[in-house]
């Protein structure tokens, strides 16, 4: 057990002092989470937001940050490695995919929380914003994480059989899920009845509607959203498996030569 | 003496859309815990294939790969637990320094103690001084050490050795050959492939040669060497190589005389002849100043091997070989 959680930690001592060695890195979490604050905010506060909806876009970038940090460093972690041509190395390490996974989406967790804490000071300094229920933030961003992970783990699954290509899909897949799944708006008042009952069945929906409900606006479901997210991780973990046993047995996993 | 190795009728093929390679066809070898292990064969051989599917990266599709009796696709992490690998084409980590680097794969492999024994393989590899530097800084040779020092972390039972010294200076390669055969004393277990025949005739104990993914000939570098002697080459330092060529060209058992300045090279079928070679020397008017034996190189046999090639056909070998050729060539000049 102690080893494994020391192998997982490899993942987080190497992105932690490589990131302290290339400052230019940092911008992943000072400046664009900054930028993309304030563009939003600004936005909101130009079109006359009321509190309430200003609150519900502050969370909701909250939420996708944490989504986006997890799912991210999961995929970069394995990439940069390719890119580095020392993947060989990690991959012939005692080191399992699970390890690997779960070691990589804790730099995640560490970049996003980074970011919510800078998020908390800024909006409360510019817009009096506060978190209204601590508890239920923490249970949100709990959920938030699971589902970073779970889509983690299938980007992964995507670069251990096509590398850079999958990492593209990283970028994109946060932002159709975040679309899809009402982050600054409720899904009912923007999609056609007939999608809503998919829409609804993504985990992302239900979290980000936990989120919302803290500002008064949607109806949270925490045992669906915990089953929704239940199912996620597991099919996203076979998926992953699956396709590390497929890059392995296709000689796509990594190559010595 | 245990088995560290034992690969039993091994197939592998990569399809690519609508190509296939079959990299491994049906590959059996065995390696003793302890020894130092060659696989020599060219480009596309099929030696990254293998040494792959020992390290865990790959599945074959047909037969049994083992490590210390575990098998390399269903026990996986107990392999690389004891294992470790050294490629000359592989690439290290960035925005790390050699400290850092190693102690991250130190992480990885749960070295117990590790700063003492990262101190511990950046001397053993002369890399000291770099420890703070960028380990993708550092310039070929350095790195190719760092590698050595990554690979040495985990103490692993069995190193396999992807051509070390690929790219590097002499003086590099030497001090890399000389780290490996200091691994050897230490009782480890080393898989090497290169394409450097001096270098495996150096460090192997024995050595397979493999082509177009089958095993064609394993043995150490002497049974290899004389699995292609069929004739034997005397070379003669002598004053008057037209009185020598005279009184040898008559022998029985002397397929052919060739002269050079100075020098006379003559292929007889057995190095039996050489008692008689000898004694005509002895009736010749000329001062001879050494008699040798041209041994075959193991490039020679590489390439006769691998190629199936006629041994009078052999171009580019060193040594001896070498030499005969460039007399041959200026025997035909003259």
């Amino acid at each position: 057990m102690i080893d494994s959680l020391v192998r997982m930690y490899s993942q987080v001592y190497k992105n932690v002092h490589s990131l302290k060695r290339n400052t230019f890195r940092l911008a992943d979490v000072l400046i664009w989470p900054m930028i993309f604050l304030f563009t939003l905010t600004f936005f909101a506060t130009y079109m006359g937001s009321d509190t309430v909806y200003l609150n519900m876009i502050i969370l909701g970038m909250m939420g996708w940050r944490m989504i986006y940090f997890l799912n991210l460093e999961m995929v970069s972690t394995f990439v940069e490695e390719y890119w580095s041509k020392s993947l060989a190395h990690l991959l012939i390490s005692p080191v399992s995919r699970l390890e690997l996974a779960i070691g990589s989406a804790a730099s995640g967790l560490l970049k996003g929380v980074f970011v919510i804490f800078t998020y908390v000071v800024f909006t409360g300094m510019l817009y009096g914003f506060a978190i209204p229920d601590w508890g239920m933030f923490a249970v949100a961003m709990f959920f938030m994480a699971v589902i970073g992970f779970s889509m983690g783990l299938v980007t992964l699954g995507l670069g251990y059989y096509w590398k850079e290509e999958a990492f593209n899909i990283a970028f994109i897949w946060p932002d159709v899920i975040v679309l899809l799944s009402g982050v600054y708006f409720t899904v009912e008042s923007v999609y056609p009845e007939s999608i809503l009952p998919l829409i609804n069945a993504l985990p992302s929906t239900q979290a980000f509607n936990l989120l919302k409900s803290m500002v008064g606006i949607g109806h949270p479901d925490i045992p669906y959203l915990a089953l929704l997210c239940g199912i996620w991780l597991i099919a996203a973990y076979l998926f992953n498996g699956f396709m590390y046993e497929k890059a392995r047995r296709a000689g796509k996993l990594t190559r010595l030569g | 003496m245990g088995e560290a190795i034992s690969v039993k009728d091994v197939s592998m093929t990569y399809h690519s859309g609508s190509e296939t390679t079959k990299a491994l066809d049906s590959v059996s070898i065995s390696v003793k815990e302890g020894e130092i292990f060659g696989l020599l064969g060219p480009n596309g051989a099929g030696k990254t294939t293998l040494i792959s599917i020992l390290s865990g990266i790959l599945s074959p599709d047909h037969g049994e790969a083992k490590v210390f009796g575990m098998d390399c696709s269903r026990e996986t992490k107990k392999v690389q637990r004891r294992i470790n690998v050294v490629s000359g084409f592989t690439g290290v980590v960035r925005s790390l320094s050699c400290r850092e680097a190693l102690t991250y794969y130190g992480l990885l492999y749960n070295v117990r103690n590790i700063p003492q024994k990262v101190d511990e393989v950046l001397k053993m590899t002369g890399l000291e001084k770099s420890r703070n530097a960028e380990a993708d800084d550092l310039s070929s040779g350095m790195k190719q050490r760092f590698l050595i020092a990554k690979g040495l972390l985990n103490d692993p039972d069995l190193l396999i050795m992807d051509e070390p010294t690929v790219g590097l200076d002499v003086e590099s390669a030497i001090s890399i050959r000389k780290m490996v055969k200091n691994l050897r004393s230490e009782g480890r277990t080393i898989l090497l492939t290169t394409h450097n025949m001096f270098e495996a005739e150096e460090l192997c104990d024995r050595i397979a040669f493999i082509n177009s993914g089958r095993i064609i000939a394993t043995g150490t570098p002497v049974e290899l060497k004389s699995r292609i002697v069929s004739k034997r080459v005397i070379e003669i330092h002598c004053t008057r190589e037209d009185c020598v060529v005279g009184s040898l060209s008559p022998l029985i058992g002397v397929k052919a005389v060739i002269k050079s300045p100075n020098l006379v090279h003559v292929t007889v079928d057995s190095y039996k002849k050489m008692k008689g070679v000898l004694k005509a020397l002895s009736g010749c008017d000329s001062d001879v100043f050494s008699v040798n034996e041209l041994e075959p190189t193991l490039e020679e046999a590489y390439l006769q091997i691998i190629n199936n090639k006629p041994r009078e056909g052999l171009k580019g070998g060193s040594g001896g070989r070498k030499r005969l050729q460039e007399s041959k060539e200026r025997a035909s000049d003259d």
